[in-house]
């Protein structure tokens, strides 16, 4: 691709932008119907119980109340194999019991204290290693659990031989690294309103999957054909790998189709929280064994995830843990397993990165430590092992002229691109790697700085079934459509510079319409950091494909054989512009009969080449030795996700990651009672969300070229800048102080206890 | 949130009318940032909230002989940019910075802030059990989470009282001036606050029916000079995990007239007579400030997971006496 080009790489404005700016733009939660009730639902208040009788007829008999929802109302198909839409069994501290519909909020609230409920209060567990022991009170007996351990067995992968490595490493390197839960944070909370027509219904809902998930999952409980099921989401105010996974689309649905009316359900801020998906707590325990030369020759990982209630996307949360210790680093023998738990700590999900960060936190760390101990400077010691273009020794064991996968496993791989060590060079020239890091530990004085530096990996964005359509209508316009949803990121801006890139029209001339189930051809989540990857190449391929129908009428009106489109002019495709006729776009657009379509499906992806983003990330940091403070004084993201489709929202995408994982990694943290099993704080306040002026400016670079495999030569961008975060920060306080940090968020109290425990750093 | 009727009446005397007619199920409002999440929380309710915001005479600072009178309803943001609290007074809007965000400062109260609710987590949720709301159990002291109670005992309730202005107003050696049906009375800062120990569910000396009408400041002390300072978790606006307040005059090189309070570290914002006796004619290198810390500290007896405010709270001591050398 040596040719400049027209849309793509252009800092183009974000569409429907000033709508937001300005309040315009309408959330679900935003929306009414005639006749509509609000919904408001009752909250388990015991950890573990089961419901013995429950009587609604009180809050039945409420003013203003038209329907009370329980779990005698609803069908017996699931949701998920551990889910039913409600539940006699239930699971942890705000599990959902009913729900009422009623004419105000007030009422509903009101109502909700009416309802009788017996409780048979049963013994809980809240701590992953806890329920994993003989006798745990099991939350999901029967199925195919075994205990409390989510499907049975451990999640086991693996490349060569790690024991024989062990055997045979000069030197064998341990850590224990844990994380607690927390919550995603985004400013909107979910939402969903539901009207019936008859036998149709329509759902407008907070989602990020809203054919892949919603009507599908409607359209199988309630046993409906999905055709008559339309979801809709307005716009989404956050998504980050949040909000598809309840039983809210399912439980407004019966509620609005037992009170006979549209009814809206919008979560208060301690419901999103509590109920709304959390990030997982994890232990995670390394071993990375190393030659004598200083290669890694042995890295095994065992993960155990504290999945909550219901396990939801956590078993790919706990997959992805693996994800850094299986691949960062070139190492013949690699080794995960990974255990998913059921507790009664409210239900995790997926959030932004999935397990990698965790991951990367446990092996980014303990390679500092390698390095520490071979005297080695880190940055050497990554530029010398991470994983090149080559991946990692070993063969192949997907079979030929098969996609291969984007979290790999097997050796015998090389990447499309990987531009690791492009990454880790700029990032360290642009902080000053080389004149101002010092040793670990050299600081003195009650407040230290030091300097960190961690790299990441993660899934390109292949790999999920796309499907686009693009139209030119006869007014000339250009039509898009993908059922995708644009949590916040700035997709449909992406889809339509692919498709003016396509065309070569203006931004102005193109409308993106998604997240319609009506209006759109299906769609996958909007997850995995795929939808500039999956969806995109889809939107490309559908935009040529109207190009070739659109070259065909230029030829005709042109009186030529081919025609070419150049810049919104079509002309003879003859060298030396042929016969010298053009036609404007517009114009034989305005000349159509009819629209022109273009679809296209496909899986993106390669045979031969694995597709990965990568990261490394460099911080400064002060840290108060006194106080147990740690504060960022500078942090650049150096990041390799291939060609740039708009560069300043792919700026932003980097900060915005890089800020919320700060405020994750050094005190975004939800506390339990650990005798109740309630959520103490669900709250921004206490929650210690992030703000914007706890951190300085993030400084992003894209030193990377496109990719050959990727989209326009792109590769995923949403999750890909959170990965390093916990492990940058964790060497740079090491660097700064010689104590290591192995408990995550860095609290205050938790860096005091380092520093004692580790006794290296006293004013 | 249940619904309520919000008055507004223009003088004190019909304020405190409503507050004794409601019996209870009436409630003084000011800028209401803790009052409104009490009410959202659930964890209060009431038929009536009297807002104060349309009496003139709670608003406004003005001097008093040589010293200051503060309107309750002066807001935190005026305190913080008000001219006259320089010098000796410094410290105080040095404190009212320190408070939460500037949105918060804008709507929050110098009364308000005096008579805001402890933080503990289990007070502030509607789940939990609690002493303040009425209940015979703390799971507070069995709990893990312990950031926001004393590491100076308690009796039964272990909640600290979260004023950041408070330790600033009892080194300047504030009285508090509360107003009820039967007129005003005056109450020294430092027994302003009650302790648990007697009335469980009161944080202070205000009875049913009574308000903060404004707080004096009395001349300051030649040549006296303070400063506040809090440890919290994170820039961005957040509660005090425990706050200092330090002052003395400096008389040849030496401390005189030393005062030293903190807030978050027992149950109500105290002076620390041991502390500052530690000061009191020493000159305000390292080693006295240690001394003071120490003096402060030694006795400490947090509880299991709040240990940590103790080495907090020596830091703080040592970095404020420091500071004013």
């Amino acid at each position: 691709m040596t040719e400049p080009m027209y849309a793509v790489g252009k800092p183009v404005a974000r569409i429907g932008l000033a709508d937001k700016i300005v309040g315009k733009a309408k959330y679900t939660a935003d929306l009414k119907r005639p006749g509509m009730l609000y919904a408001r639902v009752l909250r388990s208040p015991h950890p573990h119980a089961r419901i013995v009788e429950i009587d609604p007829s009180g809050a039945a008999a409420m003013p203003g109340v038209h329907a009370v929802l329980t779990h005698l109302d609803v069908p017996a198909q699931r949701l998920d194999a551990d889910l039913l839409a409600l539940d006699p069994h239930l699971r942890y501290v705000g599990d959902e019991v009913a729900l009422v519909a009623a004419e105000s909020e007030d009422q509903a609230e009101d109502a909700l204290e009416r309802i009788e409920v017996a409780y048979e209060v049963l013994p809980a567990v809240f701590d992953a290693e806890a329920a994993l022991a003989p006798g745990a009170p099991e939350l999901h007996p029967g199925g195919g659990n075994s205990g409390n351990l989510v499907d049975g067995e451990p999640l086991l992968l693996q490349r060569g031989d790690t024991e024989a490595g062990m055997a045979a490493a000069h030197r064998v390197f341990e850590g224990t690294f844990v994380t607690q839960f927390h919550a995603p944070g985004g400013m909107e909370t979910r939402a969903a309103l539901a009207e019936w027509e008859g036998e149709r219904l329509t759902m407008w809902k907070t989602s990020r999957a809203l054919h892949a998930r919603d009507r599908a999952g409607l359209a199988h409980v309630l046993g409906m054909e999905p055709e008559k099921i339309r979801v809709i989401c307005p716009n989404m105010g956050g998504g980050f790998g949040n909000k598809d996974e309840s039983r809210m689309a399912v439980l407004v649905a019966l509620l609005a189709r037992k009170a006979g009316r549209p009814v809206r359900l919008e979560y208060s801020r301690d419901e999103e929280i509590i109920a709304g998906h959390n990030r997982q707590a994890t232990v995670n325990r390394l071993r990375i064994g190393i030659a004598e030369d200083g290669a890694p020759i042995a890295i095994e990982l065992d993960s155990v995830l504290n999945g909550g209630a219901y396990v939801a996307s956590g078993r790919n949360v706990t997959r992805r843990i693996g994800q850094a210790a299986l691949y960062l680093y070139t190492c013949p023998n690699a080794r995960f397993e990974g255990r998913s738990v059921y507790t009664n700590r409210p239900a995790g999900g997926s959030f932004r990165g999935l397990g990698a960060p965790l991951g990367h936190f446990a092996v980014e760390v303990t390679v500092d430590r390698i390095a520490e101990a071979l005297g080695v400077d880190p940055l050497d010691y990554r530029l010398r092992h991470h994983v090149t273009a080559a991946g990692q020794p070993g063969r192949r064991t997907t079979p030929p002229g098969r996609i291969l996968p984007d979290e790999p496993v097997e050796g015998g791989l090389p990447f499309s691109s990987n531009g690791l060590r492009d990454c880790l060079l700029a990032g360290a020239e642009r902080i000053g790697w080389r004149e101002k890091r010092q040793p670990n530990g050299s600081a003195s004085g009650p407040v230290r700085r030091g300097m960190g530096v961690a790299m990441g990996l993660y899934k390109g964005g292949i790999g999920r079934e796309a499907e686009a359509e693009v139209r030119i209508t006869p007014r000339g316009r250009v039509d898009v459509r993908i059922g995708g949803v644009d949590v916040g990121q700035g997709s449909a801006t992406v889809m339509a510079q692919f498709a003016a890139e396509v065309l070569q029209v203006p931004m102005e001339a193109i409308d993106v319409t998604m997240a319609d189930t009506d209006a759109t051809p299906p769609s996958h989540i909007t997850a995995g950091s795929s939808t500039t990857v999956s969806s995109g190449a889809a939107v490309k391929l559908a935009a040529e494909e109207v190009r070739s129908r659109l070259l065909e009428h230029a030829a005709v009106a042109l009186g030529v054989r081919q025609a070419v489109l150049r810049a919104g002019v079509l002309s003879d495709a003859a060298g030396g512009g042929g016969n010298g006729k053009t036609i404007e776009f517009a114009a034989l657009a305005a000349g159509l009969e009819r629209e022109l379509v273009g679809k296209a499906r496909l899986v993106p992806g390669s045979t031969e080449f694995l597709i990965n983003s990568f990261a490394a990330h460099f911080a400064e940091v002060e840290v108060d030795l006194r106080s147990g403070r740690i504060r960022l004084l500078r942090y650049v993201a150096a990041q390799d996700s291939g060609r740039i489709v708009n560069p300043p929202m792919a700026e932003n995408q980097v900060t915005g990651g890089v800020l919320q994982f700060l405020g994750v990694v050094l005190r975004e943290e939800l506390f339990l009672d650990e005798k109740s099993g309630v959520t103490l704080n669900p709250g921004f306040l206490e929650h210690k969300s992030t703000a914007i002026v706890d951190f300085p400016a993030i400084e992003v670079l894209f030193p990377a070229p496109p990719d050959p495999g990727g989209t326009f030569g792109a590769k995923g961008l949403g999750e890909p800048p959170v990965v390093p975060v916990y492990a940058v920060i964790a060497n740079a306080v090491a660097n700064a102080t010689g104590v290591w940090l192995h408990e995550a968020p860095f609290s205050a109290d938790r860096v005091l206890r380092a520093l004692k425990q580790q006794g290296g750093a006293t004013p | 949130m249940k619904p309520f009727e919000f008055v507004q009446p223009s003088d004190l005397a019909e304020a405190l009318r409503l507050l004794q007619a409601g019996q209870g199920q009436a409630r003084v409002i000011a800028g209401g940032s803790d009052l409104l999440a009490e009410l959202k929380e659930g964890i209060a309710g009431y038929e009536q909230l009297v807002s104060l915001s349309a009496i003139g005479g709670l608003a406004g600072i003005r001097p008093e002989g040589d010293g200051l009178w503060l309107g309750a309803m002066v807001t935190l943001a005026e305190l913080e940019t008000e001219p006259r609290l320089e010098g000796p007074w410094e410290l105080l809007r040095q404190a009212a910075r320190g408070v939460a965000t500037p949105e918060i400062r804008n709507q929050g109260t110098l009364g308000g802030n005096l008579c805001q609710r402890n933080r503990c987590f289990y007070f502030r949720s509607r789940w939990t059990p609690c002493w303040k709301k009425g209940h015979m159990q703390c799971p507070a002291l069995e709990g893990r989470h312990q950031h926001y109670l004393s590491v100076m005992g308690g009796v039964g309730c272990h909640a600290a009282n979260p004023s950041d202005l408070a330790p600033a107003l009892l080194v300047l050696d504030a009285t508090v001036a509360i107003e009820g049906v039967e007129g005003e009375r005056s109450v020294r800062m430092a027994e302003f606050f009650l302790p648990p120990g007697g009335d469980i569910a009161r944080d202070n000396q205000l009875q049913p029916g009574e308000i903060v009408k404004g707080v004096r400041l009395p001349a300051p002390l030649a040549g006296w000079q303070g400063t506040a300072l809090k440890a919290r978790e994170r820039t961005a606006g957040d509660f005090a995990l425990i706050g200092v307040a330090v002052g003395f005059a400096l008389t040849d090189g030496v401390i005189r007239h030393a005062r030293l309070a903190l807030g978050g570290a027992a149950t109500v914002p105290l002076r620390f007579p041991e502390g500052e006796a530690a000061l009191e004619g020493a000159p305000p290198n390292q080693e006295t400030a240690a001394r003071a810390a120490a003096a402060v500290f030694d006795a400490a007896t947090p509880l299991p997971h709040n240990g940590f405010k103790v080495d907090l709270g020596r830091a703080l001591v040592e970095r404020a006496v420091t500071s004013l050398a």
